[in-house]
């Protein structure tokens, strides 16, 4: 097998890393088959005019590097902004609303003084998710209603918890006057279900149009 | 990801990399390697490819449903196994005889103005 010279190695070394500069996605599917083509790419040009073929080589392949790149990570981006749309946005912010409630039970949460906006921040994740959902077809009230049932089942669980936590001062900067925060988380997770009922009923409405 | 195949027609006028990595594959099945130096030697070096441009078309190409990854090898005793092979489908040929023609209409319609070709 012929032996590489050093500068093949070492620009191929050199181009494996540059490829970090691609979306992880594109790296997986085509980073060996690039990196392959490149190889292939300085053997051609080592062969036709030694060190001075490899610089132009880099010459031509440092700009397709930078412009490709750019192109692929803005192309990720768009892919990541696809899935963000209105249809995924509410599993999104339910996934969001109850992560932020766990986290409520992390005791450095508690010492850190965090639990209330971080309570806060719950409930308008969850809000958002009603005030979209309201926003929806009502085809998709069954979806809605099973993302409403997860979201009032752990609620359940987490209600009593965070009661005992009040009693036990476990949370040191548990809000004053309690009622009102009471309300607000209240009113925001209730508005789900409401949701959920109004979407129910444009269904069974416009089914009984149609 | 397109769920539903354009009319041919809709994607031109192509861009120079996607029309010759389509006719690179015309006549046969090739990897990443041997289109690129198709493409080198049918335009007489005048477009190199860099190894991001040709698999970011690729990859487009793939997406659109105009090429496809080939499982068969011509000869894996001659060649390398983690090499990719790469076949126009049959809308791939479609879009590429819609842009040929469209390049045919542009050469006929500029011999009638009188231009003059080399």
């Amino acid at each position: 097998m012929e032996r590489l010279p050093k500068i093949i190695s070492a620009s191929e070394k050199i181009y494996r890393q540059l490829l970090r500069l691609y979306p992880q996605s594109y790296r997986r599917d085509y980073s060996e088959q690039m990196a392959q083509l490149f190889r292939d790419q300085c053997r051609d040009a080592w062969r036709a005019k030694r060190s001075a073929g490899i610089f132009k080589l880099w010459l031509r392949v440092l700009p397709d590097v930078a412009k490709t790149s750019f192109i692929e990570q803005i192309n990720e981006r768009n892919q990541i902004m696809k899935h963000l749309n209105a249809k995924n946005a509410p599993t999104i912010l339910l996934i969001f609303g109850l992560t932020l409630c766990f986290l409520s039970f992390w005791p450095p949460v508690m010492s850190l003084e965090m639990f209330l906006p971080i309570m806060i921040a719950s409930s308008l994740a969850i809000l958002a998710k009603a005030v979209i959902e309201l926003f929806r077809p009502s085809n998709e009230w069954l979806k809605i209603a099973i993302r409403t049932f997860v979201l009032m089942f752990l609620y359940a669980l987490f209600m009593p918890a965070w009661a005992k936590m009040k009693m036990t001062g476990a949370v040191r900067n548990f809000p004053q006057p309690l009622d009102l925060f009471g309300m607000f988380v209240v009113s925001c997770l209730m508005a789900n279900p409401i949701v959920a009922a109004i979407k129910f009923l444009q269904f069974l409405i416009q089914r009984r149009k149609s | 990801m397109p769920t539903q195949l354009k009319s041919p027609e809709e994607l031109l006028p192509l861009t120079p990399a996607i029309f010759h990595i389509l006719l690179a594959l015309a006549d046969d099945e090739r990897h990443g390697y041997s289109i690129m130096q198709h493409v080198a030697e049918t335009t007489d070096g005048q477009i190199k490819m860099g190894p991001g441009t040709l698999y970011g078309t690729i990859k487009r190409l793939l997406a659109a449903k105009m090429i496809e990854e080939s499982d068969e090898r011509p000869d894996p005793k001659l060649d390398d196994e983690r090499r990719r092979y790469y076949k126009l489908t049959p809308f791939g040929k479609k879009v590429l005889s819609a842009e040929v023609s469209r390049y045919s209409k542009m050469v006929k319609t500029a011999k009638a103005v009188g231009v003059a070709i080399a």
